[in-house]
């Protein structure tokens, strides 16, 4: 307790507050930026820090990781372009708003969810580390590919029109997530001789052009500004009382990003993507998501932000990061002579504490930062598309490009912005599409470590948390097909 | 909803799904020759892609594809755009990224008829520039410079 208050009274120095606004600035502005996220940013920070005080540079890191987290939105919402692979989902209703001339209201809605997705994930990882810890370890392969599963099973729930079309979507995605080396065997598969996909089709070449280049061809298409003839309407503040209106959407996508953060290969992507699917499917007016509900806003970015301080436990606890951040984030806290692992908090508690309120405060860094940027950025949705098109089209270049440095990355985009033109034109549901994508290696890997370590498919029903999950898998498939048979029987 | 073309997009769509699923199995399945152990789970995702695409052509086909929205309303836009951003791949493949995007962000104002196009084209390279810059110098992230260039200077 004692420590937990000396990393408060560090934490709120007017320098290290200063530190933490700095860090979540340039966090914000890396996280708009498509194809840099927080492990970028915190890798450029790395060599910055070398002599610096450990708490200033943990700070600092600290407002870039949840600023670059939030960042990435505003790009969703206003340009349809995710930020970072973590905020593709909020693409899907974020968008449309913009659409609609309501970005204000979309802005205002992901900045309030992210900060409280984020404060509740942190709390958490300052309160409970050494007891959600143990967590993890019952997690194994088994319990891993059944989440996948779980997650996969949501495709049919999610295919409002035609369950067909719904399950080519998903599986679609999950073939193409099968390109590449495969991760028991090492066995090159699929990739057409091509040196560059041996490592698989990169994720963010693929959302950047299905989502942000395919936009861009349908606003030169009809030559018109994102918001079309609409005012932009509404504020910043109605966006944040949508999320604090829908409370049970936000608590439940913060508590699924907690859960997802903490589990291994999981991560925000799939966080997001299950707690968009979630709230799609539990809500009355699930049928409008998709077209400009706040609530397709709220429910991804409260996941995505919530996964910031869970994710950090296997890391700090075991010294096992879960995601590439927390793998940079692992390689920062070394070089400050801060080592991971089950000695962590008694030997370098008071600076680990301080970097633990810095997360906590750099929740609230990202409303303060942020409120006087958005107002100016919204305006974007009203500029003329001779602008704007080329603008977007040179931003997905650049971010499909800077991921790895290929250029046959900026093939991928191209390839699935004019792919992504027509199925969205087909009404293809682009959530099955990216919940193949997303889940695709995690099932496919744990599912063949599963079948090394037991021989056949009797993990399914042996091991309890396994057992619940496949009882889930059956509900999740099975529900969302009756209810619809019975709406349609009502019809009749 | 009535639409002014009857393009069965649906239809056209799942096939091409299908027709990019059959060219992963052919690629991997016979001309990898990819073992067994690692080709069960592919094998299992692209029967089932191509079962639920077969499914779906039927369904576009026979409904006469409700679902979908109008496509081509404006083809000559269309065809354009989708011109230029492959111009603009292969452009920043020889020729870089400061002078594929100065020369597509200028091409792009000039056939949609923006208003101040000099004014335009003087902001967009200055913009170019900048942004190559910050990448280069304060992100450490080296945009493209061009094929041409490569060979020129190397």
């Amino acid at each position: 307790m004692t420590e937990i208050l000396q990393g408060l009274l560090s934490a709120i120095t007017p320098v290290n507050l200063g530190f933490m606004l700095l860090g979540t600035f340039v966090g914000i502005i890396i996280g708009a930026l498509p194809g840099l996220g927080p492990t970028t940013g915190i890798a450029l920070l790395i060599p910055l820090t070398f002599g610096m005080n450990p708490a200033h540079a943990l700070l600092l890191a600290a407002g870039i990781y949840q600023g670059a987290m939030y960042g990435g939105s505003i790009t969703s919402v206003l340009l349809g372009i995710p930020g970072t692979p973590t905020n593709t989902a909020t693409c899907f209703d974020g968008y449309p708003l913009s659409q609609k001339g309501r970005s204000y209201e979309g802005l205002g809605a992901s900045l309030v969810a992210s900060a409280i997705g984020g404060f509740f994930s942190c709390v958490c990882l300052l309160l409970f580390t050494p007891i959600v810890s143990r967590v993890v370890l019952f997690f194994g392969a088994p319990e891993q590919f059944m989440l996948a599963m779980v997650g996969l099973g949501i495709i049919a729930a999610s295919s409002h029109e035609s369950l067909a079309k719904g399950i080519l979507s998903g599986f679609f995605g999950l073939a193409i997530a099968t390109i590449g080396y495969d991760a028991i065997t090492g066995y090159d598969r699929f990739t057409f001789g091509i040196d560059y996909m041996a490592d698989g089709v990169e994720f963010m070449a693929i959302v950047v052009g299905l989502f942000g280049l395919s936009q861009a061809i349908a606003l030169a298409e009809e030559a018109r500004t994102i918001a079309g003839d609409t005012k932009l309407s509404g504020s910043l503040m109605d966006g944040a009382k949508a999320v604090f209106k829908n409370w049970k959407i936000t608590l439940r996508s913060t508590v699924m990003g907690m859960f997802l953060g903490i589990t291994p290969g999981a991560g925000g992507s799939a966080a997001s993507m299950l707690a968009y699917t979630t709230a799609q499917n539990s809500e009355p007016d699930g049928d409008t998501f998709g077209e400009g509900n706040i609530k397709g806003v709220v429910a991804p970015e409260a996941a995505n932000n919530a996964t910031i301080g869970t994710a950090l436990i296997p890391t700090l606890a075991f010294g096992i990061p879960g995601s590439p951040t927390c793998a940079v984030m692992m390689g920062l806290l070394m070089i400050h002579n801060i080592l991971p692992g089950p000695q962590l908090f008694m030997e370098s508690s008071s600076t680990l504490y301080t970097f633990f309120w810095g997360l906590i405060f750099t929740c609230f860094a990202i409303v303060v930062v942020s409120l006087p940027l958005l107002k100016f950025f919204a305006k974007v949705t009203v500029v003329p598309y001779q602008i704007l098109v080329p603008a977007i089209v040179a931003l997905c270049f650049i971010g499909s490009y800077s991921i790895r440095g290929y250029l046959f990355d900026v093939f991928v985009t191209v390839f699935f912005g004019i792919l992504g033109y027509f199925l969205k034109k087909a009404r293809f549901p682009m959530v099955c599409f990216v919940l193949g994508l997303v889940l695709g290696q995690m099932a496919e890997t744990n599912l063949s470590r599963s079948l090394i370590i037991y021989g056949d498919l009797s993990f399914l029903y042996t091991r309890p948390i396994t057992l619940v999950l496949t009882i889930l898998l059956v509900a999740v498939i099975v529900l969302p097909i009756l209810k619809r048979r019975k709406t349609a029987r009502d019809a009749v | 909803m009535k639409h002014k073309k009857s393009i069965p997009i649906d239809a056209i769509m799942s096939a091409v799904v299908i027709l990019l699923v059959l060219a992963l199995a052919v690629d991997g399945f016979l001309r990898q020759k990819i073992p067994m152990e690692a080709a069960k789970y592919p094998l299992f995702v692209f029967v089932v892609t191509a079962a639920a695409g077969a499914i779906e052509i039927v369904r576009g086909v026979g409904t006469g594809h409700v679902d979908a929205q109008p496509v081509f309303e404006n083809r000559k836009n269309f065809l354009s755009v989708c011109g230029m951003v492959i111009g603009y791949f292969l452009a920043m493949w020889l020729l870089g990224f400061v002078i594929s995007t100065i020369a597509f962000s200028a091409l792009f104002a000039w056939r949609f008829r923006l208003q101040h196009l000099l004014a335009f084209d003087i902001a967009a390279a200055a913009v170019t520039i900048a942004l190559y810059y910050c990448f280069e110098k304060l992100l450490y992230i080296f945009l493209p410079t061009g094929l041409v260039f490569e060979m020129f200077f190397s």
